[in-house]
This record gives structure tokens, C-alpha cells and sequence, in this order.
């Protein structure tokens, strides 16, 4: 690998030595000195970065792999393991070069603004303007909540109400029906039907009772109608006694 | 003139494209030089046809010349019938006739007229050893149908005859006799191959293939060197398998030859062979009877589209030797049984 | 030397190559052909195969990007790249491979399955484009997209390598377990 780097570091070099040719030319030369710089520090990024994979490929391959044969299962899920483990490395490594920026940054922030003092400057100027943002966002936020507090207290209370209202329809609802109920059971009463049988039962004895003496009397052959008392009874027993 | 040999006339010129109205009607050799020359080409069809009418009616134009009119309509236009090929055969033992020209044609159509009343039969010959015979069919009782008629192209001096594909199946006996009888033949076999291009059929089956013919509909010509993908103009594209490449150029060249190819439009294959199966307990392995499957090629240029299949990467070269053999046997539809 | 390795000969500077694996020339060709027209500052080799193993008397560069073209119209190129995948050292599996299926677009010429492909790259953890090389402006961006990857693949990008690069092109959903 040694050889090989010096072997590359030969070639930026020449490069260099072909940079001192085009010289003599001022006016393209100048150009293509920066072409030839450009070119060299790109190759010089592009060299590292192979450097790099190299390096952690050779590192990788002194990790020893393990040697009993895994079902393809367990391998599948070794990977996504792995994988996963990837992008939790990534992702901390991302929140700890963000956590570095911004104390870089405020590092920067205390040391600009201990060299400047407190003179008005820009970002003194910035930072007052956020501070009163902040005081304003938070007397914002306070207020907000206490309306949502009075907002909630004014749904509960119309909650109550609802409650009680549906309670009270409910009990009147119950009443109706339990009235509606006993007249029914009134009317569907045993008492009564038997009642209403021995009614008609006697009606019936009564109207063969009528006619028995109704024939008696046409059957004696007496004139009824002369007799004032004969003739209401004729009448009356004409008289149907379910209509009564 | 009769009115049917005029409307035949007249459906026969409203068929033909204006572009070769003039050939096919010299070709036909009815009408003289001077009467051509004065056919207005620039007018509609319907009185262009009714002037030609007119000058075939003063020459009295019979059954026999509008067969004729047919015939060459036909050789132009060849790749409209789909065409038989059949093989005759004579007797072992039996001495070649030399064939008579005159006699072949008497012979033919005392045959048809023996058998159906109502027939019509004319002769072409080619100045190519070959004779374009037309029938019109009818019956005993109905006039022959002019508009269905059969076309054979028949070879002299080669027992091979090309009959166009005809509607009217209950003609096909008669008609191989006919041709078996007057040719001199015991047997007449119809080959497994069939296609519309008549010259295409004709260079199978005489073997004409290997040297460049003539094709009426000239297809995309052979790039000879079909390595031609690979001179890349740029330096940065490299090929890694050249080798492997020129080995399908030399498999394909070796099964298809360096020249273009006749031109078919299928194949089929009719496959009535057992399923085998490596999966036992498959659903259709363990079956007594064969399997029946149909398997059809169809393409425009169906022997150039094989052979560029290897090249292009499609398939494995060689193909399998099912597909390359079409033109040697003489075959594009395949029976394969279990041996 | 019958498999492939990543990292067994050294860079030349400068230079990326890229090893197109397909079956039918013309559209490894044409695809080459759009990549070496793109705009980039390092040098680009293509190199065309139809099948691995490589020929081995062949003086080649050190590849850092191998890229298999998959036609959906063909069962055959299926196989064949399957049959290459035997020719290729695992460590190139590390985001220096990369599957191209072509064809996708003409749904009914299509006879391998979309996800027939897409479980075989899930199985060798590697990206699957989906392009149709016969069209142009789709190859145009395809080739932009394959010489970036190259790029990184081959370390011209600094800070990105090719497995950063592999874990940024994971997919979030897995294939179907259903086998079709």
C-alpha cells in the first residue's frame, strides 16, 4: 500500500511540473494554472477518500466473520440488524455534529460580542429583536391557554346540561309508559272478563225467562191488551235486554 | 360480350393499382400497343375501366382471355394466395417422360371437362419452366364461379406443383387427379409447408436459397457484418465478451448461411408428446395421455427473425435445431410425437 | 480470476469504470453511449459484458460500479444475471452493485414479474432502478443518475462513500413475501 501512495504522490507532481511548462504563456497560462490547481486538489480529495475506503475495508476484513452456518433467516435478520445499526451510528453522528455547530456558533456568538462590547451591532440588534420575540411568544402562549382553559370550562357546563335535560326526558318518558302500561292491564283483566261472562250468561237466562212468560201469556189466549196490567208486562218483556 | 366476362373485366381493372395498370396490361397481350398508348391514366378508375371495357368489347373479348387477365393480375400479385406445395411421385422403375407442353394441357383439361361439366381452364406458361394454370369451378348444373378460382403453378421439369388455397374443398380430389394423370405421376403428396410468398416456397423446395434471388418484397438486406454494433465510435466503451460474440456470428452464419433468407410468415408446431416433469406430484405430471399444444411463430420475416435472435441477445445460440430446420426439410408446420 | 473483486487493484486517478451486464447488446450500447455524454469531471470507462466470468487475459482497470440490466420482456436475461451473481465477490454487494429493470413500461410484452426482480435485489440489498432504456429522455436521466452513483462508487465524492450511499437508497418497505 506504501508504494502504491508514493507511487500516486509521484503523479500530482508531475502534474505540478507540467503546471511550470505552461507558464511561460500569462494570459491562458493563468487560467490553466487554476485548471491545474483545481484538478490537483480534486484528485487530492478524490485520493483521500480512497484512502479512506481502503483503510476501512482492511479494518473490516480483521473483524473475523462468524464461522458456524446461519439458517438464511437468522442471516436475514443479522442484516437488517446491521443495517439498522448503520443508520443509528448516521443518524447520532448527525446529532452530534449539529450539537457541535450550534456551540461552535455560540461559541463564536460570546467571543464576537465580548470584542465588540455592548455597542449597538447587527447581531446585538438580532438578538435583542429575538429575546423580544421570545417574551412576546410566551405572553401569546399563556393567553392561549387560558382561553382554551375558560373554552373547556364552558363545554363542560354545556355537557352538564345535556346530561341533566336527557336525564329528566328519560323520567318523563317512564312515566308515560308505566301509566300507558296499567291501563292496559286494567283492561286486560281477569275480574273483569269473568265479569263480563256471568253478565251475559244472566242475560241470556233472563231472555229465555221472557219469552217462557211471554208464551204463557199468548198461549192462555187472554185478550192482554184490554188489561192495563197484563199489557205492561207484555210490553215490558218485549223490551231486549242487551241493550240495556 | 357476355355481360359476366364484362363485369369480370370490370371488377378485375378496378382491382389493379394504377401504377401497374400499364405493365399488367401489356403483359395481358390483348389489346394492341396503339390502344394502350391512348388509355387515359389520369382519370377516375370507374371510366378508365369502362374505356377498357368498351375496346374489349370491340375486339370481343371471350371467357378464355379475362382467365388470362386473372392469371396475370395473380403472378403480380402472388403474395395475396396463400400457397400449397405438393409433391409428386411416380412408380419405381417407370422411365422418364419427356414432357409435352401441348399434350399436359389437352390432357389436363379433358380430365376436369370429363369430370365437371362446367369448368374453366387456362394456360400461362412462364418463359421460367413454368406453367400458371387457372380452373374456375361450377357444377353440373351452375355456371363455373370465376370469382373463386384456384391457381396452380406447376414446374415441368420437377415434380413439384404450388396450388393456391381454395374454399371449395370438394375440388381438391379432382384436381390432384387431374394434375397425377396429366403430369405422368402415381402419387401426389402435400408437403407440410405453406406460406404467401411463392418464390420464397420456391427457393425451399429447389434449393435455391444459397445464392441471392430475387424477392418481390425486397426485405431488410443482410448486414454483413452485424459485428457492426461494436465498432463503438468511442474509445470509453470497451467490450468484454468478443470472443463469445464472435462465436454466435460464426453459429449463426454456420446454421443460416450468409444470405437472406426466404421468406416465411409462421411455423407451427403441433406437439403431442407426454409432460415431463422434474416436480413429481405436479398437476399435469402423471398423465397417461399426451399433452396437446399448439405453439405458432408468426412474423413478417419469420427465417430472418430467427436468425437475428442470437445476436441480439434473446436467446442462446445455437437455437434448437426445430427452429433452424425449416428450410432444409422443407417444412414449416411440425408434428412432434414421443418417440 | 473468476470472481470479481472490489478493492484488489488500486485506482488510477481520476477514472471511474463501470461494468454494464446485459444480455442484448444494442441497449447496453446505448446506454453506455448516454453516460459518456454526460458532463462530469472524472474521466468515464464502460465496459459491456454479456455474462461473467470476465475473460481473463484482459488488462482492466479496477471496476467501481457494476450495473446488471434486467429486460422484463425476457426470462432470459432473468437467468442469465442470476448466473452472474455467482461471479461476483460479496464485497462488491456494498453499494457498488445496482440492478436496471428495463421494459417495465410495456406492461403486456412483460414476462418476468416486477416483483421477481424486486425480491432478487432485496435479497442482494442493492438498488433497484426501474427505466426503459428505449426511450430517450428516460435513458438520458438514468445515465445522470448511474454516472453520480459511479462517481461516489469510485471515491471522487468526498465524504460520501458507497455504502453511505447504499443505506441513503434503502427501501423502507420490504418486497411481498408472497411468491408469484
Amino acid at each position: 500500500m506504501a508504494s502504491a501512495m508514493e507511487q500516486q504522490g509521484e503523479k500530482p507532481a508531475a502534474g505540478a511540473e507540467d503546471c511550470g511548462e505552461v507558464r511561460d504563456e500569462p494570459q491562458a497560462a493563468g487560467e490553466s494554472i487554476e485548471d491545474r490547481i483545481r484538478l490537483l486538489l480534486r484528485l487530492r480529495a478524490q485520493t483521500k477518500q480512497q484512502l479512506l475506503e481502503y483503510k476501512s475495508m482492511i479494518d473490516a476484513s480483521e473483524e473475523k466473520t462468524p464461522e458456524q452456518i446461519m439458517q438464511e433467516k437468522q442471516i436475514e435478520v443479522k442484516i437488517e440488524d446491521l443495517e439498522n445499526e448503520i443508520e443509528d451510528v448516521k443518524s447520532s453522528f448527525e446529532v452530534k455534529s449539529l450539537a457541535l455547530n450550534r456551540m461552535k456558533l455560540s461559541a463564536a456568538l460570546t467571543n464576537n460580542i465580548e470584542k465588540m462590547g455592548t455597542e449597538s451591532s447587527v447581531l446585538t440588534d438580532d438578538m435583542k429583536h429575538i429575546i423580544k420575540l421570545h417574551k412576546l411568544i410566551m405572553k401569546s402562549q399563556e393567553e392561549s391557554s387560558e382561553l382554551e382553559e375558560k373554552l373547556l370550562g364552558i363545554r363542560k357546563k354545556r355537557l352538564q346540561l345535556k346530561q341533566t335535560s336527557r336525564s329528566k326526558l328519560l323520567e318523563i318518558q317512564t312515566e308515560k309508559s308505566k301509566q300507558k302500561k296499567d291501563l292496559d292491564n286494567m283492561e286486560n283483566s281477569e275480574v273483569i272478563k269473568t265479569m263480563q261472562k256471568k253478565l251475559q250468561m244472566e242475560i241470556k237466562i233472563t231472555t229465555v225467562i221472557q219469552h217462557v212468560f211471554q208464551g204463557l201469556i199468548l198461549g192462555s189466549k187472554t185478550n192482554w191488551a184490554e188489561d192495563s196490567a197484563l199489557r205492561e208486562i207484555v210490553l215490558q218483556l218485549e223490551k231486549d235486554l242487551t241493550t240495556i | 360480350m357476355d355481360e359476366n366476362v364484362a363485369e369480370f373485366l370490370r371488377r378485375s381493372i378496378l382491382k389493379i393499382p394504377l401504377g401497374e395498370m400499364k405493365t399488367i396490361l401489356s403483359a395481358w397481350n390483348f389489346l394492341s400497343e396503339d390502344q394502350l398508348q391512348t388509355v387515359n391514366l389520369r382519370q377516375r378508375k370507374e371510366f378508365l375501366a369502362q374505356e377498357i371495357i368498351l375496346m374489349c368489347e370491340e375486339k370481343c373479348a371471350s371467357v378464355d382471355d379475362m382467365a388470362l387477365l386473372d392469371i396475370v393480375y395473380t403472378q403480380v400479385h402472388r403474395h395475396q394466395k396463400l400457397w400449397n406445395v405438393f409433391e409428386m411421385s411416380k412408380e419405381p422403375g417407370e422411365d422418364v417422360d419427356l414432357f409435352d407442353m401441348k399434350q399436359f394441357q389437352s390432357s389436363f383439361k379433358k380430365i376436369l371437362q370429363r369430370a365437371l361439366k362446367n369448368v374453366t381452364v387456362s394456360f400461362k406458361v412462364d418463359g421460367k419452366n413454368a406453367v400458371w394454370i387457372r380452373i374456375a369451378w361450377g357444377t353440373q348444373y351452375s355456371q363455373p364461379n370465376q370469382y373463386k378460382p384456384t391457381f396452380v403453378v406447376y414446374y415441368p421439369q420437377t415434380p413439384y406443383a404450388f396450388i393456391s388455397s381454395c374454399r371449395l374443398k370438394s375440388t381438391v380430389p379432382l384436381l390432384h387427379q387431374a394434375l397425377k394423370v396429366a403430369t405422368k405421376h402415381h402419387q401426389i403428396v402435400q408437403l407440410d409447408l405453406r406460406s404467401r410468398h411463392l418464390d420464397s416456397l420456391k427457393a425451399i423446395v429447389f434449393r435455391e436459397y444459397d445464392q441471392t434471388f430475387e424477392n418481390h418484397n425486397s426485405t431488410v438486406p443482410l448486414q454483413e457484418g452485424s459485428l457492426g454494433l461494436n465498432m463503438s465510435l468511442d474509445s470509453n466503451i470497451i467490450h468484454e465478451n468478443m470472443e463469445e460474440k464472435e462465436r454466435i456470428h460464426r453459429v449463426t452464419q454456420d446454421t443460416f448461411g450468409a444470405y437472406p433468407q426466404p421468406q416465411l410468415e409462421f411455423a407451427q408446431y403441433k406437439l403431442e408428446t407426454k409432460f415431463k416433469s422434474d416436480i413429481s406430484g405436479g398437476i399435469l405430471a402423471d398423465r397417461k395421455e399426451p399433452l396437446r399444444c399448439l405453439i405458432k411463430f408468426s412474423s413478417p420475416h419469420l427465417l430472418e427473425a430467427l436468425k437475428s435472435l442470437a445476436p441480439a441477445g434473446i436467446a442462446d445460440a445455437p437455437l434448437s435445431p426445430l427452429l433452424t430446420c425449416i428450410p432444409k426439410k422443407k417444412m414449416n408446420y411440425f408434428k412432434i410425437r414421443d418417440k | 480470476m473468476s470472481v470479481l473483486r472490489p478493492m484488489d487493484k488500486l485506482p488510477d486517478l481520476n477514472r471511474a469504470t463501470v461494468l454494464l451486464v446485459g444480455t442484448q447488446d444494442a441497449l447496453l450500447q446505448k446506454l453506455a453511449e448516454s453516460m459518456l455524454q454526460e458532463q462530469c469531471a472524472s474521466e468515464l470507462r464502460v465496459h459491456l459484458a454479456n455474462s461473467l466470468p470476465l475473460p481473463s487475459n484482459v488488462n482492466r482497470p479496477r471496476i467501481d460500479l457494476i450495473v446488471f440490466v434486467i429486460n422484463l420482456h425476457s426470462q432470459y436475461s432473468l437467468r442469465n444475471v442470476e448466473e452472474c451473481l455467482s461471479h461476483v465477490d460479496s464485497s462488491f454487494f456494498l453499494g457498488k452493485v445496482c440492478f436496471l429493470a428495463t421494459g417495465a413500461g410495456r406492461e403486456s410484452h412483460c414476462s418476468v414479474h416486477q416483483n421477481t426482480v424486486i425480491k432478487l435485489a432485496h435479497t442482494y440489498r442493492s438498488p433497484l432502478l426501474f427505466c426503459d432504456l428505449e426511450v430517450e429522455s428516460f435513458r438520458v436521466t438514468m445515465a445522470q443518475r448511474l454516472v453520480r452513483m459511479l462517481q461516489i462508487c469510485a471515491g471522487h465524492v468526498p465524504g460520501i462513500s458507497a455504502v453511505n450511499l447504499l443505506s441513503l437508497l434503502r427501501r423502507s418497505d420490504s418486497p411481498p413475501s408472497k411468491e408469484l
